[in-house]
């Protein structure tokens, strides 16, 4: 089957001057089935979200995609003029971001909005267009979704306007949605609220989601594959129980063994020594994650390949074997 | 981890009674007039805290739990003297606070400090890390020999390089500020600690860091804290009592092993089925239908029934009352008197 999108060897660049530029993506490649759920993550700066604006065509200036390809359903993204990559977005690729208040038009009712995101695509009646805002609005669970048309973003909890927010992404049944943290602004519960109507979209409608995060945890539950970024490269890719049971790269290993869990009450956790530089700061050759790394030898001064195929693969010089205990 | 075992006749540190705390506009006379007139309503009141009973003890680490808006934040406050009360008291190691004046007073502020969510907001940008680190102690005359060794001393324990101490605060990483706050709680020397979402902003690396630093000073200068967040897992791992807060009410209390072994709240059990964990394969992601109602006006009876699965005629109209179901485990849910 061919992916529905395939990132290959994807670089962004950030210019500072002269003819440098920091990467805040670095080759980096991925595959996505219809279907699928994969989550995308790593730390503040890692360069999750860059990988996620640049598949969007989002990546303000002067920053750029410099290299690689993007392709979804076999056409290359990174080369599509801005009217193409337009009549894309919110048709066939969604994105819904971390923070609902800013996706919104605080001056605008809810209806409004979602009509207007339906005729930049479609020509419709607005009776039309209404009965599917409502129905969108439905499906993402709001309560009498008829009346909440007319109502303001400021109406709504946090968790509803994030809801909102889905159901503006759903409006075109896109094949793609990239989730930026959707969740991390929200209570537990309505977390497990959100995440229970993706899960619903994925088995339903097929549809694929980059779950971009910083949780471990939520990614265990809700994703078919991982990839965790550092310093903007993918050190290591996989399927999720795979990675998560017996992680090759230091850096995965590290990050999991940080998280608190039943097991960790009245005991030290795990600690990465030291803290992840800025982009300017990282290491400029070899293994970004060496100067933080207690296997790190002399060999790390090379840049690391891909170790393994091109869906499971860590960058590591000095992989672990063993389980995670 | 093993429960501190106090001596009996002990105080305990920290015992909040029957505390509320409302927010609201105070109308003025024209208002007030029109009000007693029954031309106008009165303004709305935010029911942040509605008779809270919660004790801290000596050396322990009590977790305080709940969803955004159930007033744990404004509980913190109370415990680090920040915020009083509307009605209720508090006592601190045995002594009614609203009583203490002059020294004693000074000495019960000093002891009890609050470390805040948001790093960055808490330190004045302005200042330096010496003069942030130093500001309380001098002012209090608590620095007897050199300045500069002092504040040197609590960096330290803090895990910051003191050689960075002439820089700003903007300077530093989130994690290096969340230090710089640690030390300047512990520069004036306290017992108690109130961390507020303290970790919440870190990243998990640096979050791990925090925890054990945490948890290093506990051991090394005899802390207790009240460490408020929502997140089940952190609480979990550094707590050694847990209190569940829901809408202004604590709804079940006990020690960290037993709340998460065999929650007895209807709310706790559906918090605790929420908690993420890092566990391979696929999971149903199943929610707490509803989100919590606003505080300005609470539903009667037990705030929770109109979301609880298990509700009766009786949650609509009683207040659940709170009650030791399992040595030092407490819950305030009526299921348990049908039960016994």
């Amino acid at each position: 089957m061919k992916p529905l999108l395939d990132v290959r060897g994807l670089v962004t660049e950030f210019p500072i001057g002269g003819n440098q530029g920091l990467r805040a993506v670095d080759e980096v490649s991925f595959k996505l089935n219809r279907g699928e759920v994969l989550g995308l993550v790593g730390e503040s700066g890692s360069g999750k979200s860059v990988t996620g604006f640049s598949i969007m065509g989002l990546v303000d200036k002067p920053g750029k995609v410099s290299s690689g390809q993007i392709l979804f359903d076999g056409e290359d993204l990174a080369t599509q003029s801005y009217e193409q990559m337009r009549s894309l977005r919110g048709r066939r690729i969604a994105m819904v971001f971390q923070d609902p208040m800013m996706t919104l038009n605080p001056v605008l009712r809810i209806g409004t909005q979602m009509t207007e995101a339906i005729h930049a695509h479609e020509k419709v009646s607005p009776s039309q267009a209404r009965i599917r805002a409502r129905d969108a609005l439905g499906m993402v669970g709001i309560p009498s979704p008829e009346e909440r048309l007319d109502a303001y973003p400021h109406e709504f909890s946090g968790g509803m306007r994030q809801r909102v927010a889905i159901a503006i992404a759903l409006l075109h049944r896109p094949d793609l949605i990239i989730a930026d943290e959707p969740t991390t602004a929200l209570d537990v519960t309505i977390q497990a609220q959100i995440i229970s109507e993706f899960q619903k979209l994925t088995e339903e409608q097929g549809t694929a989601v980059i779950w971009i995060t910083h949780d471990l945890a939520i990614v265990s539950g809700l994703a078919d594959r991982i990839a965790v970024m550092y310093g903007g490269r993918i050190v290591e890719s996989g399927d999720i129980t795979t990675v998560l049971e017996a992680p090759h790269h230091p850096y995965t290993r590290g990050l999991i063994r940080s998280v608190p869990s039943e097991n960790s009450r009245g005991t030290r956790l795990a600690q990465i020594p030291g803290v992840t530089p800025s982009l300017a700061r990282m290491p400029a050759e070899g293994c970004t994650f060496r100067t933080r790394c207690e296997r790190a030898t002399d060999a790390c001064r090379v840049r690391p390949g891909q170790f393994g195929n091109e869906l499971d693969y860590h960058r590591c010089f000095h992989p672990f074997e063993e389980k995670l205990a | 981890m093993s429960l501190p075992n106090p001596p009996q006749n002990e105080s305990p540190l920290l015992e909040i009674r029957k505390v509320s705390r409302h927010f609201g506009s105070k109308p003025d006379i024209a208002t007030r007039i029109s009000i007693a007139l029954g031309a106008a309503k009165p303004p709305p009141v935010v029911h942040a805290l509605d008779a809270v009973d919660l004790v801290i003890r000596r050396g322990e680490v009590l977790g305080l739990v709940g969803e955004s808006g159930c007033g744990k934040s404004t509980l913190g406050r109370i415990a680090a003297n920040i915020l009083q009360p509307s009605s209720g008291s508090v006592f601190w190691k045995g002594t009614d606070r609203s009583k203490l004046n002059g020294r004693a007073l000074r000495d019960a502020d000093l002891a009890a400090q609050m470390i805040f969510q948001n790093p960055m907001a808490a330190l004045n940008p302005r200042m330096n890390i010496e003069t942030l680190v130093s500001e309380a102690p001098a002012i209090h005359g608590m620095i007897k020999g050199s300045r500069a060794a002092y504040v040197d001393e609590y960096l330290q324990k803090a895990g910051f390089d003191p050689d960075m101490k002439r820089r700003l605060p903007h300077q530093f990483s989130g994690g290096q500020r969340a230090r710089v706050n640690i030390a300047r709680a512990l520069a004036v020397r306290p017992d108690f600690l109130v961390c507020d979402e303290s970790v919440a902003a870190l990243d998990v690396s640096i979050q791990a860091q925090i925890l054990n630093l945490f948890m290093d000073l506990r051991e090394q200068l005899d802390l207790t804290y009240l460490f408020v967040s929502h997140d089940l897992g952190v609480v979990e791992h550094i707590s050694d009592r847990v209190a569940i807060m829901y809408l202004g009410r604590v709804v079940e209390e006990a020690p960290v092993e037993e709340v998460f072994a065999k929650p007895n709240h209807p709310y706790t059990q559906a918090l605790l089925a929420e908690v993420p964990r890092i566990r391979p394969g696929k999971r149903k992601f199943e929610a707490i239908k509803g989100e919590l109602p606003s505080p300005i006006n609470p539903p009667p009876g037990c705030h929770f029934h109109p979301r609880c699965p298990f509700a009766t005629e009786r949650c609509r109209t009683e207040i659940p009352k709170r009650k030791e179901i399992a040595p030092h485990h407490y819950s305030a849910c009526h299921l348990n008197d049908e039960a016994a």
